[in-house]
């Protein structure tokens, strides 16, 4: 049994001390590892990550997060990483992580992504250098995804989650506007965890999304933003049904 | 000429992302008879103030109606098992 708590878009600032971990105390009782969507802060200030530092300090699971656009927005991403490495949070960006639970190694493939749309609605790499630099940027993002989770496969690896800010499946965004969705997420990202293959994919950023889908693979897909869900997070158990014989 | 009510409501979305008080993308904003109504999730009571600041600032001209709400954390998690 593997317990994956998650969540996403926490916007933390100053005005946020002590708003979370109160929540977190049983943690361990609830779940093995902690899974942060991105959107940590509210500005991207190395401060507004220091805040949520002291709130996660010390937590008695593994914390996995990726980098969300507000975490980018004072260009300051490697300050406001560091902060939360400098506790021990394992921050991905095209890059895995193992956590064991229980003797099962359990692999994290994690990447921010970005925007373009959804198949039959999306951006193409065509035209202006502009409009070719925003589709490329996450294709790259869903290339890395998929090395990473492909890295996991052949290290042995058979329990994968992919983590992203950016949404993989458009069934996630039920409830937000659809002229937003390629400014929410992308096929391409979706395309990747179907081709690499995943137990679950996990993002955020849809604060008016709907919290379950799936990919077009039918790979199964959480929106964890917190607007979305309402807790410090929610837990996906993966092999419960084995484990309970369901 | 009194600006249109489209360009009012987005000046006012720019205005809720890039004013460091509130950072939010996610307000929406819809006008009737000369009042603006704001609605969504924000993180802290601080930012809802905020909101309704910037909103003020922005848009004097408008009665604010700042409807957002502040995202009340449930105690539990939910628990689902993944098939």
């Amino acid at each position: 049994m593997i317990r994956v708590a998650a969540v996403g878009d926490i916007h933390f600032g100053q005005d946020s001390a002590g708003t979370l971990r109160p929540h977190l105390e049983d943690i361990a009782e609830q779940a093995d590892v902690y899974l942060l969507a991105g959107d940590l802060t509210r500005l991207g200030d190395p401060e507004e990550a220091a805040v949520l530092a002291r709130e996660l300090r010390d937590l008695p699971v593994p914390i996995v997060a990726v980098l969300g656009n507000h975490d980018y927005h004072s260009d300051q991403e490697k300050a406001v990483t560091d902060v939360l490495e400098g506790i021990g949070v394992q921050v991905l960006e095209g890059t895995s992580t193992v956590v064991d639970v229980d003797g099962t190694p359990v692999g994290i493939a994690g990447v921010k992504g970005f925007g373009s749309g959804f198949a039959g609605a999306c951006g193409s790499d065509f035209g202006e250098p502009m409009m070719k630099a925003y589709v490329r940027h996450t294709q790259e993002a869903a290339d890395r995804l998929r090395e990473a989770l492909d890295d996991l496969a052949r290290a042995g690896v058979e329990r994968r989650v992919a983590l992203m800010h950016y949404s993989p499946s458009e069934g996630t965004l039920r409830g937000e506007r659809l002229e937003i969705y390629p400014f929410l997420g992308s096929y391409l990202l979706g395309e990747a965890v179907d081709r690499a293959g995943a137990d679950l994919a996990i993002h955020g950023h849809a604060h008016g999304g709907t919290e379950k889908g799936f990919t077009p693979g039918g790979i199964q897909v959480r929106n964890v933003a917190q607007p979305v869900i309402t807790r410090a997070y929610n837990v996906y158990c993966l092999d419960c049904e084995k484990e309970s014989g369901g | 000429m009194n600006e249109p009510e489209d360009y009012a409501i987005q000046r006012l979305r720019d205005a809720l992302a890039a004013d460091e008080r509130v950072a939010e993308m996610g307000i929406q904003v819809r006008m009737a008879a000369g009042k603006a109504f704001l609605t969504g999730q924000v993180a802290t009571p601080e930012r809802q103030q905020a909101v309704g600041a910037v909103a003020a600032e922005v848009l004097p001209d408008y009665e604010i109606h700042n409807e957002t709400v502040v995202t009340v954390m449930a105690d539990q998690p939910r628990v689902e098992k993944i098939k």
